[in-house]
């Protein structure tokens, strides 16, 4: 469980453009899906962010298991917090082929050396992991990442992102950019990857329909505050609606 | 023209080295990177003040290596920990540079006539010792790309975002590239100063331009073949370079044009790199003659 304490963050502090995003934000993640919805502004990827350990809070503290997390940096997150971006880009080295890609994956955690990166008895392995997803990605491991469509990219992503099982899993509006029906495929692959391994994700979304199909449970940030957090089987798509619009 | 040739594929040889070291800053890590222009004399002086000294060629090329080096360190730790720009970054280290180097000698210009050299007599000698230099640092860079910090650094050019998601620094990677480029641009310094047989405090002056038209120049070579190692394309360049600058020589022109030619060669090869004649196959005939898109003219045939 990964437990959030009197979070506070206010961006350019003592200007005019004072922005006092969370004031006082606690808030329980389970080992399940949560979406997280809200209005541009509301501080859905800053919490992320804080999460990730790219911002620091002003004040508050995380647990993650009972662990104080509060101190540890991006680079110690790292090892249990992994990410899925909205562009597809963002989570692959696009000029390295998808091979190349599920290597540097598998080596997160381990120290970069002057070995070789690419080891041939992992290669089975990737390929199983990439039959998962059904895209047929597995007989394109040599092919540049470069060249894959935008939804390929980000379900190799997500391969990569859940390769070494993070604790926690974080979707930044994972699918925006990404077309009605292969945002469906990887909504899928995400939900599928994430229940087999029981990984605490957080999901940002702005569409409520994958919200309620997709995720254990729904909160509604507004104004850096929860507005509503409930079963996603407990709460219909217009009042999902309807909360969401009047956050 | 045969004298021509050689002596330009001996320099071209040269700057293969200096090319292969920009190209780690330039292509891999995206990194706009000015300080070889400090770090190719530091080379050269280094080198000179080694042999000077009374210490052996292989000394003398490794102190101009680790200086080559510690230039990419000074400014790596210049953009990193001070935050400042690369390309001011860059300029800071070269300025800086410029007066260290003038310290290692104390003058501007050391004479090399009767210290310890790579080269001899015979340029064609000289020309397969380089080659057998520049094919093993080509080696040694592909097998150092293939390993794990290799993949680390290439991943860093390509997405800062990736590299810090799996737990890393990005600036140590960018140092190591840093560090790696300019030990080899020292190392091409200090060739080119056993090849001039001095070293001089100028011999920097626009050096990036010469990496940079190495590099495009290569690129242009077959450009659509994925096949080609961009080592061997940074390689190509600086011997198609040489050999451009070596004729230009050859029909008349003053060395004094040299750096006005670099220039255009430059600007050739980059304009012939984003040129697309299938684009301009279709503005000439569109534009020109005038003739129709194949779908526009079905739509006018069916309106008339």
């Amino acid at each position: 469980m990964l437990q959030i304490r009197h979070l506070k963050k206010t961006y350019n502090a003592g200007t005019d453009n004072e922005l006092k995003l969370f004031e006082n934000l606690s808030i329980d993640f389970e080992a399940e899906t949560t979406a997280l919805l809200g209005p541009n502004g509301c501080g859905k990827t800053t919490l992320l962010e804080l999460i990730a350990g790219r911002k620091e809070q002003d004040e508050g503290a995380m647990c993650l298991q009972g662990k104080d997390i509060t101190a540890d940096g991006e680079r110690a997150r790292a090892a249990y917090i992994a990410r899925v971006h909205q562009d597809p880009s963002d989570g692959v080295a696009p000029s390295l082929s998808v091979l190349e890609n599920l290597a540097l994956a598998d080596h997160k955690g381990k120290p970069f050396t002057l070995r070789k990166l690419v080891r041939k008895e992992r290669i089975d392995f990737y390929r199983e992991k990439l039959a998962e997803l059904g895209l047929g990605l597995e007989n394109k491991l040599s092919s540049l990442v470069q060249d894959l469509s935008g939804g390929q990219r980000q379900s190799l992503s997500l391969v990569m992102a859940t390769m070494k099982e993070p604790r926690i899993l974080l979707l930044d509006e994972h699918t925006a950019a990404l077309d009605p029906a292969t945002s469906q495929t990887v909504l899928e692959k995400t939900r599928e990857l994430t229940a087999r391994h029981r990984i605490l994700s957080i999901m940002v979304t702005h569409e409520p329909r994958s919200a309620l199909r997709y995720a254990d449970r729904i909160v509604v940030l507004s104004r850096g505050s929860v507005a509503m957090d409930v079963r996603a089987e407990t709460i219909s798509e217009r009042e999902l609606l309807e909360t969401y619009l009047h956050a | 023209m045969l004298s021509m040739l050689l002596i330009s594929l001996e320099q071209g040889l040269v700057f293969a080295v200096l090319a292969l070291g920009v190209f780690i800053t330039y292509k891999i890590l995206d990194f706009p990177d000015l300080s070889v222009e400090g770090s190719f004399p530091a080379g050269a002086f280094t080198f000179a003040k080694v042999v000077t000294s009374g210490g052996g060629l292989i000394a003398g090329l490794l102190a101009s290596l680790l200086v080559g080096a510690l230039t990419g360190l000074l400014t790596s730790t210049i953009f990193s920990r001070l935050r400042i720009r690369p390309l001011l970054s860059g300029i800071l280290t070269l300025t800086l540079m410029y007066s260290l180097n003038l310290r290692i000698n104390g003058k501007s210009n050391v004479p090399l006539f009767s210290t310890p050299t790579l080269f001899r007599e015979n340029i064609v000698g000289n020309i397969l010792l380089l080659l057998v230099i520049v094919l093993a640092l080509k080696f040694l860079l592909d097998r150092f790309f293939r390993t794990q910090i290799g993949y680390m650094l290439l991943a860093t050019g390509d997405n800062e975002t990736l590299v810090s998601g799996l737990g890393e620094k990005v600036n140590r990677y960018k140092t190591i590239g840093l560090m790696l480029s300019n030990a080899l641009v020292a190392l091409s310094g200090a060739i080119m100063a056993q090849n001039m047989r001095f070293a001089d405090i100028n011999m920097g002056s626009s050096i990036i331009v010469v990496a940079l038209a190495s590099i495009i120049i290569g690129d242009t070579f077959l450009r659509k073949s994925k096949k080609i190692k961009g080592t061997t394309r940074a390689i190509l360049g600086a011997l198609i370079y040489k050999l451009i600058g070596g004729a230009a020589l050859y029909l008349g022109l003053a060395p004094t044009d040299l750096k006005g030619i670099n220039a255009l060669i430059v600007i050739v090869f980059i304009a012939y790199n984003q040129f697309s004649p299938s684009a301009w196959w279709t503005r000439f005939r569109k534009n020109i003659l005038a003739v129709p898109e194949r779908g526009k003219m079905h739509v006018a045939d069916s309106s008339s």
